[in-house]
């Protein structure tokens, strides 16, 4: 399930718990991820999901929930 | 020359006031304050001369980079790994930020990939980190603040 694969990639780029990782989480506010962290995690998606992001489209990411509604509609 | 000011902090804001308060005693009496563009991009607003801002924080470090010109700054630790499919070290990725900053518009994926200005980009080393400053001056100097 997509968000159980997500919240996987993003707690081990950030080295955190996976079970602290919702749908609600927000990625600037909650995550405090920076630019490096961003950039591995959706390289890390692609992989995981086969699918491209687009950076404009990534721009657009406020929660996980968001990005799990993106992976969904371009698997 | 580009002036680098780095300062540990915990109270982010409380830090960046501190690093503008020396700034401005540098400045003859010049008051400088920060505004933030949409993009998240900083400018700095004063009433004389016209001078330029660039950000960057990581570890609890907090850098500001003042130029005359446009600039751009990049802080990370340099024992940080970075994925080999993003970019070969975490030098060249500091470069990258550097000069994604100086654009104003940010990081995109192309530029992880196109060649950068290195003409323009100069990166030193200061205690665990590495710091790249991209813009027109062709050196900068780290003033680290107690």
């Amino acid at each position: 399930m997509v968000l159980e694969k997500l919240s996987k990639i993003i707690a081990d780029q950030l080295g955190m718990e996976q079970s602290k990782i919702t749908q609600g989480t927000s990625l600037k506010d909650d995550l405090q991820a920076d630019s490096l962290d961003i950039v591995e995690i959706i390289m890390a998606i692609e992989d995981e999901f086969g699918i491209q992001v687009d950076d404009d489209d990534a721009l657009a990411f406020k929660t996980v929930g968001d990005v799990v509604d993106y992976i969904e509609k371009n698997m | 020359m580009t002036s680098i000011y780095l300062i540990q902090y915990t109270d982010l804001q409380q830090a960046k006031e501190r690093i503008l308060q020396e700034y401005s005693k540098k400045s003859k009496g010049e008051i400088y304050t920060i505004d933030y563009l949409p993009s998240g991009a900083p400018q700095l607003i004063s009433s004389k001369q016209k001078k330029y801002v660039s950000i960057s924080h990581t570890d609890g470090w907090l850098a500001m980079a003042f130029s005359d010109s446009k600039v751009g700054v990049d802080l990370e630790r340099a024992d940080r790994e970075v994925s080999p499919s993003v970019c070969e070290s975490i030098e060249k990725w500091t470069r990258i930020e550097a000069y994604a900053k100086w654009t104003g518009l940010g990081l995109s994926r192309d530029m992880l990939f196109e060649k950068l200005p290195d003409d323009m980009i100069i990166t030193k080393r200061f205690l665990k980190y590495v710091v790249s400053v991209c813009g027109s001056a062709k050196d900068f100097k780290i003033m680290a603040l107690v």
